[in-house]
């Protein structure tokens, strides 16, 4: 999620909550005969809000999986996460008296301190990647979808180079059923022109080439992946080819630019995404482990 | 160039069931989820199987108490409450002793208030300052021994004169005593400087010049002065015993008024009482009478009875260090030190400084 102007207003909450916050700890520490601790009642409740923010935070994950729950927008949710979440990790360092206690409460300080730096880092690459991918990738899909449309290109790309069959675009016409009223697209799928070329080449350069490319490993390993050797190549397939089969070759190519932005969307799309393979586990952890640190230092 | 497609050219395109499937960045999202809840649970679960609870902890246990680390139950008796006294008290019952606030004024915090334990390898006993503050609010501009302006010593006149420097004066007849002549340490104080122990090796006081009988210490002037007209009647009989027989001191017999010996001997008890106190020498030299009373000493044990001080810990100190001999020209002005003597080492980065370093909190 960007920060932007719609964030002015949880901006000016968290922020004046952790001045509140920070005002408080410093009259508490400076007057604690002992200095600031956990057990003490100020400790606690620093230490109760911090949990409540962090399981807030955590919630985002549970509203993502019910989209349809009437509970506020995912978006209201999700600034939530981002500054209540960052609110947490003050609290918790003044619930803590900024000391790192025993075995337990350790662990626990570095892994949330972990889950706040992944944290930030997504929000980081969340402020430059979706701006980079939509300047640089135009035909970005959803990214489950990728593999699937890959196999979809290629099997377009066959039918290209082979001539099978092409669809015609489709026209546009009013239609009523009853009270239902709508214009509909029509089409219908023609056999490919007939031109009597010779097709050899392409059915070549599909087979050696743009079959590997548009394997799960092509990118990595195709002279296609290059935009200069994609050139070459399509510069030699082109004058390998009759002149009227140069709108396919160019076709194809298209093709090939269209895997291309598939593979750097899928780079990015791990590095969007990637971070929460770490964030996420941390997250439930460390919630996990609050948990038992809540009861136990209660206990004792 | 590729023909643009319509929506329908693209349906093709567009996998409709997607959503049903978890994507492998999901599947490793949620493996590493439940793999790292695994091995957090794992080593709860572990710890507490192996009744190790130490890692709930907020950290280790002082030096003192490190013997009872992993006994939990020691001090802490029931789950979901505070620790109670009667658990320090078990073993600190005699440290203790008596309570600290005066009776009718509230009571003695909590042990845990001042002495907070998982704090690591701390003392203990090394008591933060501002645990005496919450309720010795008028002390409160003392924050640290720096801003200790001033020692109050004990005020009370102690009756007794003594030149610390002409006892350490190099011209002394059989040389300059040093301090533990007579100041010797005993636990943390000195052991309290006796005439019969200390002072009568050099103090020795005779009757009088022509009989050589040290006068007994510790009389008053009229007890002192019987005692003297004694040994003269004994040195009288010794020598003369006829004029004293029972005899020649029958009334009436021996004319009127006191004979003769007797008033020789009340004479020569006049003379000796009167060198004997003589002003600044004699008895006074040290004593001050007051009429036909000599005053007793009053020599304080603490001369700061609001402190503790433990000369064993500063044995490696020499006396001059912090005694100022100069200003103690007579016993009424101490050779205390001043704050700023202890603040020479007493500060931050030095030796400890807090109030109780000083000030006891606990009577024994």
């Amino acid at each position: 999620m960007r920060i932007d102007r719609g964030h002015f207003r949880w901006f000016l909450f968290s922020t004046g909550l952790l001045v509140v916050a920070c005002v408080t700890y410093a009259l508490y520490a400076r007057g604690a005969p002992g200095g600031p601790t956990g057990g003490s009642a100020m400790g606690l409740t620093f230490g109760i809000a911090g949990t409540a923010f962090m399981l807030f935070a955590a919630l985002l994950g549970v509203r993502k999986k019910r989209p349809h729950y009437r509970v506020g927008r995912a978006a209201t949710w999700l600034k939530g996460h981002l500054w209540l979440g960052a609110l947490s990790f003050p609290l918790v360092f003044f619930h803590a008296g900024f000391e790192f206690g025993g075995p337990l409460a350790k662990v626990l300080m570095w892994l949330f301190i972990l889950v706040f730096l992944t944290g930030l880092f997504g929000l980081a690459l969340q402020q430059i990647l979706p701006r980079f991918m939509t300047q640089n990738l135009p035909q970005e899909v959803v990214y489950e979808q990728i593999d699937h449309v890959r196999r979809a290109l290629l099997e377009e790309a066959d039918l290209l180079v082979t001539g099978a069959t092409r669809r015609n675009p489709g026209v546009s016409r009013p239609k009523s059923d009853g009270a239902i009223q709508g214009r509909v697209v029509e089409s219908r799928a023609v056999p490919a022109v007939q031109d009597g070329s010779d097709r050899a080449p392409l059915v070549r350069f599909l087979d050696k080439h743009l079959k590997f490319y548009f394997q799960p490993r092509g990118p990595a390993e195709s002279p296609l992946a290059d935009p200069n050797g994609r050139q070459v190549l399509f510069e030699e397939l082109r004058s390998d080819v009759d002149p009227r089969l140069h709108g396919v070759v160019a076709d194809l190519e298209a093709y090939c630019v269209q895997r291309g932005q598939l593979e750097a969307q899928r780079r990015l799309h791990h590095w969007l995404h990637g971070w929460l393979l770490i964030h996420v586990p941390l997250s439930w952890t460390v919630i996990f482990l609050t948990a038992v640190h809540a009861v136990m230092s209660l206990y004792y | 160039m590729l023909e643009p497609k319509t929506a329908r050219d693209l349906v093709p395109r567009v996998d409709m069931t997607y959503f049903r499937r978890w994507h492998w960045l999901r599947v490793a999202r949620f493996v590493t989820t439940m793999l790292l809840l695994g091995v957090a649970a794992f080593w709860v679960i572990g710890t507490s199987a192996l009744r190790n609870k130490t890692i709930y902890a907020n950290g280790p246990v002082s030096s003192g108490h490190s013997f009872i680390e992993e006994r939990c139950g020691s001090c802490h008796t029931e789950g979901f409450r505070k620790i109670y006294d009667a658990s320090c008290l078990q073993c600190h019952a005699a440290a203790v002793g008596l309570p600290h606030v005066p009776a009718g004024r509230g009571r003695d915090p909590a042990c845990g208030k001042c002495h907070a334990e998982h704090r690591g390898n701390t003392l203990l006993s090394a008591v933060e300052d501002k645990h005496c503050n919450t309720c010795h609010d008028a002390h409160s501009d003392i924050t640290s021994l720096e801003t200790h302006i001033w020692f109050r010593p004990q005020p009370r006149d102690q009756h007794l004169r003594f030149n610390h420097l002409k006892h350490l004066d190099l011209d002394l007849v059989g040389g300059p005593l040093e301090c533990d002549a007579c100041h010797v340490v005993v636990g943390r104080n000195f052991a309290p400087v006796r005439f019969a122990e200390h002072c009568v090796r050099c103090h020795r006081e005779t009757v009088s010049a022509d009989i050589d009988i040290v006068v007994p210490h510790g009389f008053q002037i009229g007890e002192l002065r019987d005692w003297i007209a004694a040994v003269y009647v004994r040195e009288w009989l010794g020598k003369r015993p006829e004029e004293i027989s029972p005899a020649a001191t029958v009334p009436g017999r021996g004319g009127s008024g006191p004979p003769d010996w007797a008033l020789a001997i009340a004479e020569r008890t006049r003379s000796a009482q009167a060198a004997l106190f003589q002003p600044g020498r004699g008895c006074l030299l040290c004593h001050v009478a007051e009429g036909q009373k000599i005053l007793t000493p009053e020599i304080p044990d603490r001369w700061l009875p609001r402190a503790r001080f433990d000369h064993q810990t500063h044995r490696f100190q020499s006396c001059d260090r912090c005694h100022d001999l100069r200003e103690a020209m007579s016993a009424d002005l101490l050779a205390l030190p001043r704050v700023e003597t202890c603040r020479a080492c007493h500060n931050r980065g030095g030796a400890r400084a807090k109030c109780v370093t000083c000030h006891p909190f606990h009577p024994n």
